[in-house]
């Protein structure tokens, strides 16, 4: 694949799905430094996974899987950096989203999403897209079954903070 | 509220949201990400290689065309070419084993998980071959320089490298092994 063919399907993905892209990135990144820089380290990874997209799975899947593992991978290392040091070009953002300010249940949903540990989170996001569970097994490898069991505890955690968010008035 | 309910408000982001990526910027950033990101493990390799090549064959070199030529450097350049022929064929071993990892999560995890491994390994296995130069150094500086104090200095060094290169394994490359290995740990465990 020539660089050009490269450049031209990874400019149609990111178009396409940078919806998909980005609540993955609010998801692990709360500043929105930390979000336009976990943005373009998944950007990064995309673009190099271009060539090695057969089609077997979707376009859709095969961005969450990358996603999620340059998001994980990106959380671990911050965590572990407490002090950021930013290069010095980067002062402009690259990404930016604009977001309906009133929507305090999406900002709701983020701040509880955000407080899940980083698998949980993944899961979590899956969910709330509709990935069936035969899905969610094969972007992370492991068994419907244990899909299964970490679906019906999440479900059930994000119901009771909902109670207790409710009587807060969201 | 029902999690069906949930899923209906993270789907309407989309309709609320307006996203706007400067394309031109991003690519800058991607070739330059690129360029410099992941060859880490590899240059480390060759910087190794190649320091270990250099010291180790002139040292054996300039030993062997003496006539009367000192046992301990050639021991010490046997051991920086036997170093380097080592980490020559774990490179080899390194990369042939690239491909072997599902394309999920966990397999990204797992070969994340082995490069760790590597590293950890390659920087392990250069401690313990920086204690053996240490000890070949400070044994030769014995019998030649018959000087305390200058024993003293050469051994101060190398106990604030190995202290240093010590910090480095612990606190990088273990560190970064047993975090990814957490990861795993809770993406497998069933309940």
């Amino acid at each position: 694949m020539t660089e050009s063919e490269q450049q031209r399907v990874f400019k149609s993905w990111l178009h396409a799905h940078k919806g998909l892209l980005f609540k993955i990135v609010r998801a692990y990144a709360t500043t929105a430094e930390d979000q336009d820089d976990l943005f373009q380290e998944v950007a990064l990874q995309v673009w190099r996974s271009v060539p090695n997209f057969r089609g077997e799975s979707a376009v859709t899947t095969w961005l969450y899987r990358i996603a999620l593992n340059t998001s994980l991978r990106w959380k671990s290392r911050e965590d572990k950096t407490t002090i950021k040091l930013r290069e010095l070009d980067d002062t402009t953002l690259v990404f930016q989203s604009e977001q309906n300010p009133n929507d305090d249940r999406v900002a709701w949903l983020y701040r509880e999403i955000n407080q899940l540990n980083e698998i949980d989170r993944s899961l979590c996001l899956m969910l709330l897209d509709d990935f069936s569970y035969k899905e969610m097994a094969e972007i992370l490898g492991i068994s419907e079954s244990n899909v299964a069991v970490k679906i019906h505890r999440l479900k059930k955690y994000l119901v009771e903070q909902s109670k207790t968010e409710t009587t807060h008035e969201i | 509220m029902k999690f069906e309910e949930m899923r209906k408000i993270w789907n309407e982001q989309d309709q609320q949201h307006e996203y706007k990526i400067d394309s031109k910027q991003l690519y800058e950033h991607i070739q330059h990400k690129k360029n410099k990101a992941s060859l880490f493990v590899s240059k480390m390799e060759w910087i190794l290689i190649g320091a270990n090549v250099i010291a180790g064959g002139s040292l054996l070199v300039m030993n062997l065309m003496e006539r009367a030529a000192e046992k301990y450097p050639i021991v010490v350049g046997l051991a920086m070419l036997a170093a380097a022929i080592y980490i020559y064929t774990r490179r080899l071993y390194r990369l042939k084993h690239e491909n072997r990892f599902d394309r999920t999560m966990l397999g990204d995890l797992d070969h994340a998980i082995s490069n760790a491994t590597y590293r950890a390994r390659l920087s392990y296995g250069m401690l313990i071959y920086f204690v053996f130069i240490a000890l070949l150094v400070i044994g030769n500086a014995f019998y030649v320089e018959k000087s305390l104090w200058k024993l003293i200095l050469i051994a101060g060094f190398f106990a604030i490298a190995l202290f240093l290169g010590r910090w480095e394994y612990k606190s990088w490359h273990l560190a970064d092994k047993q975090r990814l290995k957490a990861m795993r740990e809770k993406l497998v465990e069933q309940v």
